[in-house]
């Protein structure tokens, strides 16, 4: 029996099939939050809370929810909230769990925050191939409504508020928040420049907090129990619970609610999930979606928790932890990241546009056998040259995971270089090498 | 510091105030310092995309792109260093990688930013080994616009112009990553009278006017910076000319006039200027004749005539030519004096109701505007008349009226003395275009050689008949005869006008 264990805040009635109805929700006590909030809480009050709880936005960047809030700036503009429910950074399937299993949870915790930010209007974008949450969702809007919980004078008082869910069409840039909010309005899901921050221009030009499904669902238990109690819960800087999806080379693949601080990514891994189940040892960890850098396996004995992640080189992100053993091609994983990232650039900027296939042609060639001399330092300083030169963080999440690639298990690329293919055993994974220019 | 709602900032060690507000790219310009962009346009939205513009600022641990950054207060910006040009060569190198690499056959070729930024700022060389992304070509946008998708570099000046400007909103992006492609809604063909910017907006050789294309490379052409006659607005324009011909008319800045556009119906509109079949000697009773002969007859005739005679001006003609017309009145005692106004519809953007550059000029001379009925003109002896532009003309009928007839024409046709009318790329001098603005006309070549300008023919019909008047020896002289002669042009002068027009002085101008 491993000495982790889960911590379920958010998940605890994941498992009642009545949790996903109204009745079912409040009868475990849903609403009682914005109740609380609504009759004895001023809306600056909600935000003071979420801010003294520490809750880091869960969508990947684990910015102080809070602080985001206090963005907000006062003016007769319309306020919106847009709940950043495109779930789709590879590896991660946790605000599914809660839309799916636990809609009234993300839908009472954006009503919290519409009203801390002085919102009427909320919209859902939720990621087009989650067909089940966007039903279970709009289910429970539905409900909600009808119960007096979403429209005007929501539980009879001056508070009013509209909720809207909004499918995405599937394309990655839109779980970015700006390109979320211009497919919001209709256009193309391109990301906008910064500044203006959303918090100050969003939808329509008006202030505009995107906040994660998760970050939400936080939002619920922090005024019910306090800022203190969530405190109390995981870390300093990775305070309360937070949902993991484990994938990939794993014994127990799976969404966990845990306690972050509390133990290593080793002992996450090896003892909790029981190592990866192939009898063969760990190669590499991705612990933040496939947007970070890859750990190898003497990384690993960080603290579970964001800073501590952070401080090993990469980042908990948003919370996808992918696992890969020693019968992996690093280079293939690299040409995987690479493939995905280059066809989801919005093509906007000229680096990421030009830059992300280039970098995928590179790759390619080592994983072909067919890379030259030079191209190592060749993709680094392409990498390079994409690092921190567009309009958002899409080519940093190709960037930052494939020189990782390279710096970390740069043999397996060297062996892609053609003379030394034939000698390496993942050299020329994909092709034989016969093809010698 | 500065107040007033101006910041001062430090650009490459030299301070210069701007009002607040202003970005990087305009402030670099107050100092003369080209900032390289693709994407930014003044006039348009900014989004940031082409990353050329990278600048140091410093206190920010990235480059910064100068489109999308405000001037502050203090800021200290560099615009070359070795880490802003390193930048730069990256953002080249992306750009070229896909790029055809076909300035050998494109139209761009020699105005081209791709060119100019690959040698300023690019690195000489590509490292770029693998196979380059193959997209459309030669995609017909329409009768007026090409499109090749393969140079297209993505900055949406076109998109953006489209949407905020001519207001159609219909072109846009499609799919993703380096297959991203312009298509045009609805049925792939452009409808806005102004699409034609689009081509001048193009950084590089992806939208090329299928009017222009393959005709001639840039460093053939010889420019006038002129202006557009076929509206009042008066457009200002800078006209490409080779061989005699003029190839293309593409606007030119003026903050006051017409901004960066024009529209397309003015920018197409010079095929008479290159018609071969064009008048190119004065004719009597039919035979060609040397000016001097012609001048005669049209001076006996209008003398003969005296106020039994009509002059039906035109208001294409400059504020010069009206002038001498005037002169010729006075001196021969006509009193009808005439001009056929042709309006139509305008638009709210550029396009101007009075559908020639000089209505104002012709009523500040003292010429009545009639329509095509011209009630005034009845039985008259003899009838001096300044065609306008082709498709505008008095009647035949209206013509009849009169015994005999002077006429200035592009085309051979009846008459007693017939002049050859000049177009407006082939003269010099002023008119008064709408809000009340005195442009110059700037003369790009000469016809035929021997082509003389209505000025220059008229003044000899004056000399004809007052043996003392002597022809303006410059356009110059000639503007500061005109100025002499209207009170509302008081304080102006030739150079005054320049390139970019000036406003009438404060009398009321008739409308």
């Amino acid at each position: 029996m491993s000495k982790i264990q889960e911590h379920r805040v958010m998940l605890k009635y994941a498992d009642d099939p009545e949790q996903a109805t109204l009745a079912g929700y409040r009868h475990n006590g849903g609403y009682k939050a914005l109740e609380k909030a609504l009759e004895s809480m001023t809306p600056d009050q909600v935000t003071e809370e979420v801010l003294a709880s520490g809750l880091r936005g869960r969508g990947g960047a684990g910015f102080p929810t809070g602080r985001k809030w206090q963005f907000v700036p006062e003016t007769d503009k319309p306020k919106y909230l847009a709940v950043n429910a495109d779930e789709s950074e590879p590896g991660t399937c946790k605000d599914r769990q809660i839309m799916e299993l636990d809609p009234h949870q993300m839908l009472e915790g954006s009503l919290l925050c519409c009203y801390a930010i002085g919102a009427e209007t909320a919209y859902i974008y939720i990621r087009g191939e989650y067909p089940h949450s966007i039903k279970a969702t709009e289910r429970a809007i539905e409900e909600a409504r009808e119960a007096g919980l979403v429209g005007k004078n929501i539980l009879g008082t001056d508070f009013s508020c509209d909720v809207w869910v909004h499918p995405g069409a599937g394309a990655y840039i839109c779980g970015e928040e700006t390109a979320l909010l211009t497919s919001l309005e209709g256009n193309r899901g391109y990301p906008r420049i910064k500044p203006p921050f959303p918090a100050v221009e969003g939808l329509w030009r008006c202030p505009t907090i995107v906040n994660n499904v998760e970050s939400l669902a936080c939002v619920v238990h922090i005024i019910n129990n306090g800022a203190e109690w969530f405190k109390g819960l995981g870390c300093e800087g990775s305070t309360g619970t937070r949902l993991f999806c484990v994938s990939g080379h794993i014994a127990r693949p799976g969404v966990y609610e845990l306690e972050c601080g509390k133990f290593t990514l080793r002992e996450l891994l090896e003892d909790f999930c029981g190592g990866t189940g192939t009898g063969r040892p760990i190669k590499g960890v991705m612990p933040g979606g496939s947007s970070f850098q890859v750990l190898t396996p003497d990384e690993l004995d960080c603290t579970f928790d964001s800073d501590s992640v952070q401080k090993a080189g990469s980042s908990l992100g948003s919370g996808a932890i992918m696992v890969f053993d020693d019968s992996v091609s690093a280079v293939e994983v690299a040409l995987n990241i690479a493939e995905f990232y280059s066809h989801e650039s919005c093509g906007q900027c000229t680096p990421c546009r030009e830059g992300s296939d280039w970098v995928r042609k590179l790759v390619a060639r080592f994983c072909r056998g067919e890379a030259r001399e030079g191209d190592i330092e060749l993709l680094m300083d392409v990498t390079d040259r994409m690092d921190g030169t567009t309009i958002c963080a899409l080519a940093e999440a190709l960037v930052w995971p494939v020189q990782s690639y390279v710096r970390k298990f740069r043999s397996e690329f060297e062996a892609g270089i053609t003379r030394r293919a034939a000698e390496h055993e993942f050299g020329g994974f994909s092709k034989p090498v016969e093809s010698v220019p | 510091m500065s107040g007033n709602g101006n910041v001062t900032l430090t650009i490459d060690g030299t301070e210069v105030t701007v009002p607040k507000g202003t970005n990087l790219i305009e402030a670099a310009r107050r100092l003369g310092t080209h900032v390289p962009h693709y994407c930014y346009h003044p006039a348009l939205s900014v989004v940031g995309n082409c990353r050329i513009c990278l600048v140091e600022v410093e206190g920010m641990p990235k480059l910064q792109i100068a489109c999308n950054t405000e001037a502050r207060d203090g800021m200290v910006m560099r615009t070359r260093n070795e880490r802003v040009e390193k930048g730069r060569e990256g953002v080249m190198e992306f750009l070229l990688i896909n790029h055809p690499l076909d300035c050998t056959i494109c139209d761009q070729a020699g105005e081209c930013k791709l060119q100019d930024y690959a040698f300023h700022h690019g690195a000489g060389v590509s490292r770029f080994e693998d196979e380059k992304v193959h997209k459309p070509k030669n995609v017909s946008w329409g009768d007026r616009v090409v499109f090749d998708s393969e140079r297209c570099i993505l900055c949406t000046l076109c998109v953006r112009f489209l949407d905020e400007v001519a207001g159609t909103d219909e072109v846009s992006i499609d799919a993703r990553g380096d297959q991203v492609t312009l298509i045009v809604k609805a049925d792939g063909k452009l409808t806005s009278p102004y699409q034609m910017n689009i081509i001048d907006l193009c950084p590089v050789g992806a939208l090329t006017s299928r009017d222009f294309r393959f005709k001639s490379r840039l460093w053939f052409m010889q420019f006038a910076d002129t202006i557009c006659t076929s509206c009042a607005r008066g457009c200002n324009t800078t006209v490409g000319v080779r061989d005699e011909r003029v190839l293309r008319m593409v606007p030119r800045h003026n903050a006051d006039v017409n901004g960066d556009w024009m529209c397309d119906h003015g920018r197409l509109h010079f095929a008479i200027a290159n018609d071969d079949e064009r008048l190119s000697v004065p004719r009597v009773d039919g035979r060609g004749v040397p000016y001097a002969v012609a001048a005669q007859r049209a001076a006996d005739l209008l003398r003969e005539a005296g106020d039994s005679a009509a002059a039906v001006a035109s208001p294409f003609m400059t504020n010069e030519e009206l002038h001498v017309l005037k002169l010729i009145c006075d001196a021969a005692g006509i009193e009808k004096r005439l001009f056929l106004n042709p309006v139509g519809p305008g638009d709210e953007l550029l396009v101007h109701s009075e559908k020639s550059p000089n209505a104002r000029g012709a009523a500040l001379l003292g010429f009545e505007a009639v329509d095509q009925d011209c009630e005034g003109v009845q039985e008259i002896d003899v009838l001096l008349y300044v065609t306008p532009r082709e498709g505008i003309a008095l009647p035949e009928t209206v013509e009849a009226r009169a015994k005999r007839r002077i006429v200035f024409a592009f085309h051979e046709r009846e008459a007693d003395v017939l002049f050859p009318l000049t177009t407006w790329i082939e003269k010099d001098g002023t008119v008064v275009s709408a809000g009340d603005r005195v442009q110059r006309l700037v003369k790009g070549f000469s016809r035929f050689g021997s082509l003389l300008t209505e000025r220059a023919a008229l003044e000899m019909v004056l000399q004809a008949l007052e043996a003392g008047f002597e022809p303006a020896a410059t356009p110059a002289q000639a503007f500061e005869r005109v100025a002499a002669a209207l009170a509302p042009f008081e304080g102006l002068t030739f150079t005054g006008v320049g390139a970019h027009g000036a406003p009438l002085g404060r009398q009321e101008v008739p409308a």
